[in-house]
Order: structure tokens, then C-alpha cells, then sequence
């Protein structure tokens, strides 16, 4: 059977990453064995044991990474071997020891090594956050900005930068978004669909892609605006923005929008905003609903009722009894908690509950 | 952006007028450089800190996104520069001796054997698989790559060292030297396993000795040397650098954390630098521990 070697002089990568490596050259069609080895006369004597010492693997040097790939043929050998430069990039995000074996270390590098990127997810100490954030901005990157501790008005410039750019500014404080499939954050795994969320409230964000999922429908997008998006003095820009974008993109046809309750004004612009050819569920937990259905939206008033009524709109079916059911299923709980309750003392009269995410615990 | 404390082993050269060096090798944390003459040393991070062949630099990721493998690092004594691009002030810099005081260890020897008895137990559960510190595999490899390599090299290495401990223990230096030159650049990395293990093995060498008056089969500086010797040209030049240090009795900020914390009987010291070791490179940390742990301290009941 063929081996193949490569030498690469003065490539220095980590044990674990060279581990990696092998492993992966294992997985490839017909490679039988692989080495990927620092030249020290140790290692080459365990690759002459596994029978993977070649005459060009006998002149490595211990400053040499040593590549052998014993494959069924020699067009595999070959195709392992190809494969080396981008396992070894992939996996120490660089070259071969040309001076790229590593991650970049600021946003200008990742740009400049990752030119198709188009959105970048910043999570540094708050008072870096804005001054990143406005970086990505200018170098046409949408932003998710995870980082808290970034002051008002720093907010209101990104979302304002990022609006004259056209761009998407998801944060700060922004814990979850789903974009394109891929889960930023503290993003759950949902299948991709016809529902897109926008939503001021990352748990509530959660709560209703995941019920989604469970009632086996999926989200074509999820954005997270960051808490404060929908104040007064904030305005909502990151959920007009990303209204907006989920009126325009083909594969949303359900719309939900999720908030505590935001300042009057704003609301009007949103539901405004909001209107359009797609329905649009609101879960603006505490607000009028006589407001969003004036604005001819579909109000809701708990996250279980956003995802029951998105997945009932994107099936086509009418969505008034998912909200009906909703209501009616804590009733068949009712016999098990009337049951319960008979256990209690009379002086116990309350339930101590710890319950995480700004959201739920308004909801609860 | 300057350098904030160097390691007295690397210091006269990087302050010498007319220093040159060459990045050999880059990393999120630590660029390695190599001078005309061979000697390695490295420029890190806070976080990476003190080591016997480090300089610490303020702001190091400003510093590392500027330096690549094979660009020339020039210095006139007051400054390290890479063309006009930056300068590094050493003035700022102050010296840190890489050396750890071993004869604390002599003071509470009982506490001492104590604590290396928790050490050996959480090195035990908490090491990488991977490691040499982990419990020998009792698989026999199917390959050479992968997780069988690392079987394998656990396996070859732990031979090794059962032989070492034997030849050690008989004062028998040219076993040792045998065996240390089969067990040096053992492992995939930039510092093999073996390298780490050696390492750590001839820091516990120095500590065991510091911790009893009686006559030991072999010299620490012996067997040191030995080692040294017989891993020469069986290594990468960073991993032969580093051995050579060890075998100086020279070790980076967490190991004198832990010879420190070895004689404390307040337990969080030693955790905090066993955590701190461990988490050093990939099983870096570990090996060189296990090493440490394998030498023949004095027991008590």
C-alpha cells in the first residue's frame, strides 16, 4: 500500500491539534493510518513500528512537522495529503507554519482573513464593547453585540450608525439570535423555517423557538434587539430594522414580535412599522392588545400563545383556537392541582417559585 | 506598548545591543524567537506570565497581531523593534529569577508529603486522557494517529519511565541517559510529552533533594545533566530550551506558586497553582506534573 509523506520545516502546532488532524486523515476514503508528527527521533521510531517510515520521513528533523498517510491507493494518499494545509487552518485557524498558524486577534484581522464574513458577535468587557461594535459597523458587518455595560448613548449611535448603513445592530446585551440557521449566543437548536422572530427579550426569544420547534415548525430567522431597544429613548431602531428585513426575506412568511411592554410611542411606531402583507403575532407582554389589533397585528399575551398561533399561521390554518387552547390547557392540570391544594394548611398560602430571564418572570 | 518583566535567563541577551531573533513559532498567547546563536526564548502574555524564558509584554495581542512567523526582531539594548512598525522599551522591564527557593520544602516536610498525596490523586482524576498523567491504557493501538497514537505513546512512554524510576533509583547515570534520550521529543506537539515529563521529573528531582539530608544514589545536577545531553538533537530547539531550564532548577510563576503552596497547610494555594499548571498547553501541564510527582520524595507513614 502507497504512503505518502510531507515535511513542512518549522510548522509548530499543538499536540491536540495535530491529534485532530490524524484523526481527520483517518476519516478520509481509504486512508488505512496516519502520522502527524513533530521529526524527533522518538516519533519516527513509533512511525517505523506502524509502518509509516519513509526514506523521505528519515531526513525530518525534530523542527519539522512530519506528515505520513498510508492509504489503499496512491490517488488517496494523495487527496489525504492535500488535505493537511486546510485541516491544519481549520484547526489553529492559519497555514502551514508560514505565519498564519493562529486565530486573528482583532476584528480588523478576522476581516481581512475572513473577507466573505458579513456579521461579527461581540462579547468583550462593556467598555471596549461600543468602540468594536462601531469597528464592525464601518467594515459593513451586521453586529451582534453581546457585551452589557455599554451606556445609552453609546447604544443609540451604533443602532444610529447601523441604520445609515443599512445594517443590523442586534445588542447590546443581546444573549441569542438564530440568523441564516446558525445560533449566536444563547441560541437553541431549531429547525430552519417560515417563522421569523423579532425579539427584545433573549428568553423569550428562546421560549418561543423552541416551542416552535416542539410543535414542529422552524424559524427562518431570529433577531434579538437587546432590553432596552423598545425605550423611549432608544425607539426601537434594532426592531424596525429587523421588521423590516423579515418583511423582505422569501423564506419568512409568519412574523412574531416580542417585548415587555414598551413605551407607548414606540409601540405605535412599531405596530405601524409592522404592518404589511405577513401577519404578524405580538407579544408585547402587559401592552393593550385592543392597540395591536386596532393596528390590524394578532395579539397575543404569553409566549406559549405567540408559538402556538406562528405555527398555526404558517400551516395556513386559523389561529384563534391555538389561543383558545392555550387558555383551556392548564384546566386539564386542575383536578391534580386542586389535589395538591387539598394537602395545604390553611396558613400556607404561597408558592415559592425560582424562575430565570427577565421575560418569564414577567410572564409568571 | 513595553516589557514588563524578563526572565534573568533570557534578559542579558535581550538587553544586549546588537540582539537579534528570529519568530520561529506564533500563538494566541506567546511568540517564540530564536537568535543566530540557537538560544530560544519567548514574548508573552500576563496570562502565560514569568517563565524561565519569557519576557512579559504589556497589551501582547497588540504586540502579536504585528509579528509573524520569520520576521527579524531587531534591538539596540533600549528597545526590541520589528522595522519602523513598533518599538518594546526594556527599560520598564524588571528582572525575574525563574529560580524557586526549594529548601522551603525542608521546613514542613510532613505537610509537604500531605499535600503531594493530594496532587497525585487529583493529577489521577483530573489529568487529559491524553496525557502521560493519565492511568496506562490497557488497550493494545490499532494505529499510529488519532486517539491510538496517543495510547501508543502512553504506552512506549510509561515503559520508559518505569525503567528511569528503576535506574534512578540504582544510581545507574547511563541508563538514565539511555532511557531519558528514548523518552525526549516523545509526542506529537511543540513540546512533546516527553520533553514535559523529563521536565517536571528533574524539578521533582531538585525538590525531593532539597527535602532530606541523606546521600542520594545520584547528583540532581548529575542526572540533570544527563538528561540534557541525551535529549540534545532529539528535540525541538523550544522543548531542548525549556528541559534545559528545568534542569537549571529554572520554572515558570505557577510552579513556584505550587513549591510555595507544597509546605502551606491552607489547601487553596495548592489548588489554585495545580489548576493553573494543569491548564497549561494541551497535557503540558499534566505531564510535566506527573513527572514532578514520580520523584522519590521522602514518604511518611
Amino acid at each position: 500500500m502507497p504512503i505518502a509523506t510531507r515535511l513542512l520545516p518549522s510548522a509548530y502546532y499543538d499536540s491536540v491539534t495535530l491529534m485532530l488532524v490524524a484523526k481527520e486523515l483517518l476519516a478520509m476514503p481509504r486512508v488505512q493510518d496516519a502520522a502527524v508528527v513533530m521529526g524527533t527521533p522518538a516519533n519516527l521510531a513509533l512511525m517505523r513500528d506502524a509502518h509509516l517510515l519513509t526514506d523521505e520521513a528519515k531526513a525530518a528533523t525534530p523542527n519539522d512537522l512530519v506528515v505520513a498517510v498510508l492509504a489503499g491507493d496512491e490517488d488517496a494518499a494523495a487527496a489525504a495529503l492535500a488535505a493537511v494545509a486546510g485541516l491544519l487552518a481549520a484547526s489553529k485557524g492559519g497555514g502551514e507554519g508560514t505565519g498564519e498558524q493562529r486565530r486573528p486577534r482583532s476584528l480588523r484581522a478576522a476581516v481581512r482573513s475572513h473577507a466573505d464574513a458579513n456579521l461579527a458577535v461581540i462579547s468583550v468587557a462593556g467598555r471596549y464593547a461600543a468602540r468594536e461594535a462601531r469597528l464592525a459597523l464601518q467594515q459593513g458587518l451586521h453586529v451582534m453585540l453581546f457585551s452589557d455595560n455599554v451606556s445609552l448613548e453609546d447604544e443609540i449611535a451604533l443602532k444610529t450608525l447601523a441604520g445609515e448603513q443599512g445594517l443590523l445592530c442586534m445588542g447590546p446585551d443581546a444573549g441569542t439570535a438564530i440568523i441564516n440557521g446558525v445560533g449566536l449566543g444563547f441560541a437553541n437548536a431549531v429547525p430552519r423555517g417560515r417563522i421569523g422572530i423579532v425579539s427584545a427579550a433573549g428568553t423569550g426569544l428562546q421560549s418561543v423557538s423552541s416551542d416552535i420547534a416542539r410543535r414542529g415548525s422552524g424559524v427562518s430567522q431570529a433577531i434579538g434587539t437587546g432590553g432596552r431597544d423598545l425605550s423611549e429613548a432608544v425607539g426601537g431602531r434594532t426592531m424596525l430594522a429587523g421588521i423590516a428585513a423579515l418583511q423582505s426575506d422569501p423564506q419568512t412568511e409568519v412574523i412574531v414580535l416580542i417585548s415587555k411592554p414598551p413605551s407607548e410611542r414606540v409601540t405605535a411606531e412599531v405596530l405601524a412599522a409592522a404592518r404589511g402583507p405577513k401577519p404578524v403575532v405580538v407579544c408585547f407582554l402587559g401592552a393593550d392588545p385592543g392597540v395591536v389589533e386596532r393596528a390590524g397585528l394578532i395579539p397575543v399575551s404569553t409566549l406559549e400563545q405567540a408559538a402556538a398561533v406562528a405555527v398555526a399561521l404558517a400551516r395556513g390554518e386559523e389561529w384563534c383556537s391555538p389561543i383558545v387552547a392555550c387558555d383551556e390547557a392548564p384546566l386539564a392540570h386542575l383536578p391534580q392541582t386542586q389535589a395538591e391544594a387539598a394537602k395545604l394548611q390553611p396558613g400556607q398560602r404561597f408558592i415559592h417559585g425560582l424562575d430565570s430571564g427577565g421575560i418569564c418572570c414577567y410572564e409568571a | 506598548m513595553h516589557l514588563e518583566s524578563i526572565s534573568t535567563r533570557v534578559s542579558p541577551i535581550l538587553r544586549r545591543p546588537g540582539f537579534q531573533a528570529t519568530v520561529e513559532s506564533a500563538f494566541s498567547e506567546a511568540v517564540n524567537l530564536v537568535t543566530p546563536a540557537g538560544a530560544a526564548l519567548a514574548l508573552v502574555s500576563r496570562r502565560i506570565g514569568n517563565g524561565p524564558l519569557n519576557a512579559v509584554v504589556s497589551h501582547f495581542q497588540v504586540l502579536a497581531s504585528l509579528l509573524h512567523p520569520g520576521d527579524t526582531i531587531h534591538g539596540d539594548g533600549a528597545a526590541l523593534s520589528l522595522g519602523q512598525d513598533w518599538r518594546l522599551a526594556l527599560a520598564p522591564a524588571a528582572d525575574w529569577d525563574p529560580h524557586p527557593d526549594y529548601s522551603i520544602l525542608a521546613r514542613r516536610p510532613r505537610v509537604v508529603a500531605g499535600n503531594l498525596d493530594w496532587l497525585r490523586h487529583h493529577l489521577l482524576l483530573e489529568a487529559p486522557p491524553t496525557s502521560l498523567a493519565a492511568p496506562r491504557p490497557a488497550v493494545t493501538p490499532g494505529a499510529f494517529s488519532g486517539p491510538p497514537a496517543s495510547v501508543r505513546i502512553q504506552m512506549h512512554a510509561g515503559e520508559l519511565i518505569d525503567g528511569l524510576k528503576d535506574a534512578q533509583s540504582r544510581g545507574d547515570l547511563n541508563q538514565v541517559a539511555a532511557l531519558a534520550s528514548r523518552l525526549a521529543g516523545l509526542g506529537p506537539g511543540l513540546t512533546p510529552a516527553g520533553d514535559d515529563w523529563l521536565a517536571g521529573w528533574l524539578v521533582g528531582l531538585r525538590a525531593a533533594a532539597a527535602m532530606d539530608d541523606e546521600d542520594r544514589p545520584l547528583a540532581v545536577n548529575a542526572v540533570a545533566q544527563a538528561v540534557v545531553d541525551s535529549a540534545r538533537a532529539r528535540t525541538s530547539r523550544l522543548s531542548l530550551a525549556f528541559l534545559q531550564a528545568a534542569a537549571d532548577g529554572a520554572v515558570a510563576q505557577a510552579w513556584h506558586a505550587l513549591l510555595a503552596a507544597l509546605p502551606d497547610a491552607d489547601p487553596m494555594p495548592l489548588h489554585r497553582a495545580a489548576a493553573e499548571i494543569m491548564h497549561h498547553g494541551a497535557t503540558s501541564g499534566s505531564d510535566m506534573l506527573a513527572g514532578f510527582l514520580v520523584a522519590p520524595f521522602p514518604a511518611f507513614p
